[in-house]
């Protein structure tokens, strides 16, 4: 048999036995072509993302940590803006991801610095055989306008695919507004946005066992700053860019296999407001990463790599460039003693400047307890120490920056059981109950110094503790096919202990946690109509440390229909979505206002 | 906490809705209730960005204290950075800055009855009679630009005409027929002449002048922080009238003392300083080398100018806040829970 060419689907499971993960495939991505890894992981999952407005800054703090706690991950790097050691959800479009995996828990010893609370692993669409484009436009309410474009091309020996999207949004919708006159209607401003994305990966079969793959992605995001209501319009706009190249090379064995790659992410950040000239901050990294893996047998697999990373910021908050190295090798062990038993065991080194982070390892297992013909249910279980290196910000901001910062660090172990069945030809069923504990020690804490210099110090133990339950059921009956999937999430975080300059008080929900989230999505598809149903619940959040203050809950809904024609080789697709079909009056975000009911109707046509 | 029943945990679940109503329909009850009959308040700066700036009331006699009489007295928030507080009779003129406005407030119910709106970047309001004087910055960090004083008709809330002083001014005085404009960016007084409105003439002073005080010589005291500690500042004493002759520098020599305040004899003066707050008296020749109090950290004091106790703001950006009450023995006497940002004392 020729080798034909492999494109590159790193499922991130392989090495996470026992790990709690929610994915949404492409069929999940599908209605979020015009819009971004924001909107379908609130729409579709029970994670909570915190956002300042729709396309405003969105991020996603997992198992009640911190937006700096998820670590973001494209082609198997890190894509976290390294100044802020987060990323913002709503610059990162769906279009051209295939699948978003999300770990939750720690696993720095699989994803490196910032998996403290969880990971998100970005997946690529992969080129099915032959020839494919497609090119979609949607309209909707406040001005949104979207269009994008995708074609692959693929054969035996080279796989390339390129996707492009614009957006645009006025986001000039109605909230309500008490001021001195009794509650006001108003129209919002400074809240439009426009966004562009483009992703371009070629790979190529070299030899008969050799594959070079080069993948590019640039996203360009242009936006205007939505004030708080109550707050004065003050122009605030933001520009980012980033640009992302990954060349690599993998050369397959009969029971192993070498991969390297080698890569360059770079961020720009411009920010400005009336009170503020532009603020700028470009930061780079040079990073490389070499794995080796031995399939000894089918049922055991050992991979050892190492990674180094060279950062370079010129941020105006330096008042100077600066540069950092990194450095990480890994060893990831999956050994399957039987078919019913998996294990895992997973450890990762850093060295950052002039701290040595923990070792950070991974042990899961994954048993199946119990089997009939159409049922197994699997018990689960895994405990993980992970790291996270501090951010160039948190180093370098002056005043207040601390060079002398140490890692922050968590432990966490968590159990559960996985249910799967197959009652009928025509139905399947799967469930997930997961509980955990995890530990974040050193949590930085921006706070004044005797001076009265605002500067980073590692100051609380958070402990953060819950329960996750989702379950999936699939079925189908002639033409009629059914997707049915739900999530919950019971989430308690607490501050443990602190220092005593640190008076935000100890065994207080934290900020922005809401201890109760769910999801359900219903997908339908009938000869060729499709009809989507969204629904989220969140439950009240704390707006201060003191949880004194909080946002009620909400609950939202989302729905979509659609028709599909196809026509020779040519599909049709067209698809009204109705966002906040309820019209809540909500905020996510303390005093930003959300949207109101709305709606968007795009076409898609695409030829194969 | 220890993990409880699975049913325990979920009851909360179960009861939301229901308590999402009763929420909902308490909310109009609020503006019904009284605010307390509160003299000394707390101005909490809140999140820069987010309006939930607030003012907390405490009463001195009764020791009662509530966290935010704006939003008990009007059912919204007063908005984003509260920056200052001024009584002027029945009056309160609440400065919010990165809402670009003055809340005005009967006191002591803390009803709204007018705002001044269209405000850049306000900072404090100085009054005479029935003129306000609103210091304001323009420009941007960190170029900024002059900025300007809105004189305002206190009678009808409205900006009836504006003078242009020096960079970021801060707190002004008021003395005689004269508004003494210190410009924070600067090392400069911008004195105006208040019958026409106008900068009489422009003072050299150290750098960065935040506050100003008369004593009860009739002398003008002037804090310089050194613009927030990056140069020495001075506590410079002058002359009340032209042509405005210095008196007295005290020189420090790193940053210097902020939130000049008198007590209520006007004898002496308070400021703030490395952490700590001295008293000095206004016949002292040099500045005290010991401070009265000491606290690790604290965003700003108030002197009640009743009976000269002290009151301290403590407390974070992200959680509430308290005030910590100080006889004139320096001894604390009293707490309260204040707001987000507590940072500054107004009293009535």
């Amino acid at each position: 048999m020729l080798p034909t060419v492999r494109v590159q689907a790193l499922r991130p499971t392989r090495y996470a036995a026992g790990s709690r993960f929610t994915s949404l495939d492409s069929a999940a991505l599908a209605p979020y072509q015009g819009g971004t890894v924001a909107d379908a992981l609130s729409g579709r999952t029970p994670l909570y993302l915190r956002t300042y407005g729709p396309g405003q800054l969105a991020s996603l703090s997992i198992r009640g940590t911190s937006a700096r706690h998820t670590a973001v991950l494209w082609h198997g790097f890190n894509l976290n803006f390294p100044t802020l050691g987060e990323a913002d959800f709503s610059l990162l479009p769906v279009a051209g991801l295939g699948r978003v995996d999300v770990q939750h828990g720690p696993a720095a010893a699989l994803y490196g610095t910032g998996a403290v609370g969880g990971a998100v692993v970005l997946g690529s669409a992969t080129a099915p055989t032959g020839t494919q484009v497609s090119a979609s436009a949607e309209a909707g309410s406040f001005g949104a306008r979207a269009f994008s474009f995708s074609g692959s091309q693929r054969d035996a020996r080279v796989a390339v695919r390129t996707s492009f999207l614009v957006r645009q949004a006025d986001n000039d919708f109605h909230y309500y507004s008490r001021e001195l006159q009794g509650e006001v209607r108003r129209r919002q401003e400074n809240a439009a946005l426009t966004q562009s994305s483009l992703q371009q990966d070629v790979t190529v079969q070299v030899g008969r066992r050799g594959e070079v793959t080069a993948a590019l992605w640039l996203t360009d995001a242009n936006r205007q700053i939505q004030p708080a209501i109550g707050s004065s319009n003050n122009h605030a706009r933001e520009r980012d860019q980033s640009a992302r190249a990954v060349l690599g090379y993998r050369r397959r064995a009969a029971r192993s296999e070498t991969s390297v790659r080698a890569a360059w992410f770079g961020d720009l950040i411009d920010y400005q407001n009336d009170q503020l000239s532009t603020s700028h901050s470009r930061s780079s990294v040079r990073q490389a990463q070499l794995e080796h893996t031995w399939q000894w047998r089918p049922n055991l697999s050992l991979r050892l790599g190492a990674e180094a990373q060279h950062f370079v910021a010129r941020v105006d908050g330096y008042r100077r460039p600066v540069q950092e190295q990194r450095y990480a090798g890994f060893a990831l062990l999956r050994y399957d003693p039987s078919a019913r038993l998996r294990l895992t065991l997973n450890a990762r080194q850093a060295a950052l400047p002039g701290r040595r982070p923990p070792l950070a390892p991974t042990a899961g297992a994954e048993w199946q307890a119990w089997r009939t013909a159409r049922q197994q249910l699997w018990l689960k279980a895994s405990a993980a120490r992970s790291y996270r290196a501090p951010t160039l910000n948190e180093r370098y901001w002056r005043p207040g920056g601390n060079p002398d910062l140490r890692p922050e660090t968590s432990v966490g172990g968590e159990a559960g059981l996985h249910y799967a069945a197959l009652p009928s030809a025509q139905l399947s069923l799967q469930a997930d109950l997961t509980a955990y504990r995890l530990l974040v020690d050193n949590w930085v804490q921006w706070l004044p110094d005797a001076n009265g210099t605002w500067t980073p110090q590692n100051l609380r133990q958070v402990r953060s503790q819950g329960l996750e339950a989702s379950t999936q059921a699939q079925w189908r009956r002639g033409r009629y096919q059914l997707r049915a999937t739900a999530g919950y999430a019971f989430t308690q975080s607490q501050k443990r202990r602190g220092y005593v300059q640190d008076s935000d008080p100890v065994g207080v929900q934290l900020a922005y946690v809401p201890r109760h989230t769910a999801s359900l999505s219903t997908d339908h598809d009938w000869r060729g109509w499709l009809l989507t149903t969204a629904a989220t619940f969140t439950d009240q959040r704390y707006t201060t440390a003191s949880g004194s203050d909080f946002l009620p809950a909400y609950a939202l809904l989302h729905g979509s229909v659609g028709r599909r024609w196809h026509c020779g080789r040519w599909q049709l697709t067209a698809l009204l979505q109705g966002h906040n079909l309820t019209n809540a009056r909500y905020q996510n975000y303390a005093f930003r206002a959300m949207p109101p009911r709305a709606g968007t109707l795009s076409l898609r046509v695409a030829w194969h | 906490m220890q993990f409880s029943p699975l049913a325990l945990r979920l009851r909360p679940l179960l009861t939301l809705p229901l308590a999402a109503t009763l929420l909902s329909s308490c909310g109009k009850d609020e503006t019904e209730k009284k605010t307390l009959d509160a003299n000394v308040y707390v101005l909490n700066q809140g999140q820069y960005g987010t309006p939930n700036g607030s003012v907390s009331g405490y009463r001195r006699e009764t020791k009662e204290s509530e966290k935010d009489q704006f939003q008990r007295a009007n059912g919204r928030t007063v908005g984003d950075v509260v920056q200052s507080m001024t009584v002027v009779g029945n009056k309160g003129y609440v400065v919010v800055n990165n809402s670009g406005k003055v809340e005005v407030v009967e006191l002591p119910k803390f009803n709204a009855v007018a705002s001044i709106d269209g405000r850049s970047q306000p900072r404090y309001l100085a009054a005479s009679g029935s003129k306000g004087y609103l210091t304001e910055w323009q420009g941007a960090y960190p170029n900024y630009l002059a900025g300007r004083v809105s004189v305002i008709d206190l009678n009808t809330n409205s900006v009836t005409s504006t003078v242009t002083v020096g960079r970021n001014p801060e707190k002004a005085l008021v003395a005689g027929n004269k508004l003494f404009v210190p410009n924070g960016d600067e090392n400069t007084i911008s004195v105006v002449d208040l019958t026409s409105n106008q900068v009489e003439t422009t003072l050299t002073v150290a750098a960065g002048p935040k506050s100003l005080v008369q004593d009860a010589s009739g002398n003008v005291w002037v804090a310089c922080d050194g613009n927030y500690g990056a140069r020495p500042g001075a506590l410079i004493r002058f002359s009340a009238t032209a042509p405005y002759a210095s008196q007295a520098t005290f020189a420090f020599t790193a940053g210097g003392p902020t939130e000049l305040q008198l007590s209520s004899d006007r004898t002496a003066l308070y400021y703030s300083y490395g952490s700590a707050i001295y008293r000095m008296a206004t016949t002292a020749t040099a500045p005290p080398t010991t401070p009265v109090l000491r606290r690790r950290s604290f965003n700003g004091f108030g002197v009640d100018p009743s009976n000269n106790e002290l009151y301290l703001a403590t407390g974070s950006f992200s959680a509430d806040g308290r005030a910590v009450r100080y006889n004139t023995s320096y001894a604390p006497v009293d707490s309260f829970t204040v707001g987000i940002g507590a940072s500054a004392f107004s009293f009535r």
